[in-house]
């Protein structure tokens, strides 16, 4: 059972729909790994009670049938998204205090497809950065080592956290965002998957911007086909974002 | 057009950034360098050429021009440091 999180968003989803793992046993199995990672400094504002209040109502509507792909999957969410409730300062000192009233449209609609936030995920200050060592938690640190040399290794940024939690199966995948190659060189530092979306894809409603005409929000995940599922619930046109299609 | 050592003490205090005296004549030199570069740019013959704001020809969408929330007031000051009597509270700055 302890391996549940090492599956991949499409493992997770035939084993959750047959019944055979609950979201809550997913989400459990994940927020054990976070708690025995701390070193990675992956995750730094942690949320196990939205995310049980998730799980079970994620378990409720897969018993009812309505199961869409991301329902009871449990996901790491980027500093530099909103989240209602919950502290989101993209990794500065300067939003120390700051929870949102509001949900960005991407992580809204991760929820809405009965998806698991697990909590916020490190990532460089505002974005700005290509090593996750500019961030107010401290650094994020790559799973990875270069064979027997125990040195850290950075997970590359902005979205390193994200990065760092996909490849250490802390959860089963992650959002991002690239304005110049903040999803696509962490993912490339860890072995995981990562897309920059075509501009316009996602919404960037809700997501602190960087650079507005070049943001976009990507998934994070550990293979191709987890990739193509979870852009799936993220993406769609938003009338709060008027470049968005 | 030619910047020199009194006019960037100028741009300078305009932009609240202190430069030591000593310092100024590197920074003339650079306001120089750029203002080269615009020069040089000019030199290049744009007659009959069609401005280009965009790649694309596609106008921005637009939404409807009526009200879709509101009454948010304790919503968007429930991150104030300091609010008072339904306002953002700050220092004064002005005297």
């Amino acid at each position: 059972m302890s391996e549940l999180n090492k599956q991949t968003i499409a493992e997770a989803r035939a084993r959750l729909r047959a019944g055979d793992i609950t979201s809550v046993e997913l989400t459990d199995a994940c927020l054990s790994a976070i708690e025995a990672a701390g070193e990675l400094n992956a995750f730094v504002h942690h949320t196990p009670e939205i995310a049980h209040d998730r799980a079970k109502a994620a378990d409720v509507r897969i018993k009812a049938g309505d199961a869409p792909d991301m329902c009871g999957i449990p996901l790491g969410i980027k500093d530099l998204f909103c989240t209602k409730g919950v502290p989101s300062q993209a990794a500065s000192g300067i939003l120390n205090g700051f929870t949102p009233e509001y949900e960005s449209t991407v992580s809204q609609n991760l929820a809405d497809a009965g998806s698991v936030m697990l909590g916020k995920l490190n990532m460089d200050e505002f974005a700005m950065g290509s090593s996750n060592e500019t961030s107010v938690y401290g650094n994020a640190v790559n799973p990875w080592r270069a064979g027997n040399d125990p040195s850290a290794l950075t997970p590359g940024g902005s979205s390193g956290g994200s990065a760092s939690a996909v490849s250490a199966d802390l959860c089963l995948a992650a959002t991002g965002t690239d304005t110049g190659g903040s999803i696509r060189q962490p993912a490339a530092f860890t072995g995981i998957t990562g897309i920059k979306p075509t501009y316009g894809r996602c919404s960037r409603w809700g997501i602190v911007a960087f650079a507005s005409s070049l943001d976009q929000a990507g998934p994070m995940t550990k293979s191709v086909r987890d990739a193509a599922i979870m852009l799936e619930a993220m993406c769609g046109h938003d009338i709060k974002d008027s470049t968005s299609s | 057009m030619s910047i020199d050592t009194a006019t960037a003490a100028k741009v300078a205090k305009l932009a609240r950034i202190r430069v030591e005296d000593d310092e100024l004549p590197a920074l003339a030199q650079e306001f120089n360098t750029i203002l080269g570069f615009i020069e040089q740019v000019s030199e290049v013959d744009v007659d009959g050429v069609e401005p280009m704001g965009s790649g694309t020809p596609m106008r921005l969408k637009r939404r409807d021009d009526a009200v879709s929330d509101g009454d948010l007031q304790g919503k968007v000051l429930s991150n104030a440091p300091d609010a008072r009597e339904g306002f953002f509270s700050v220092p004064k700055v002005v005297e």
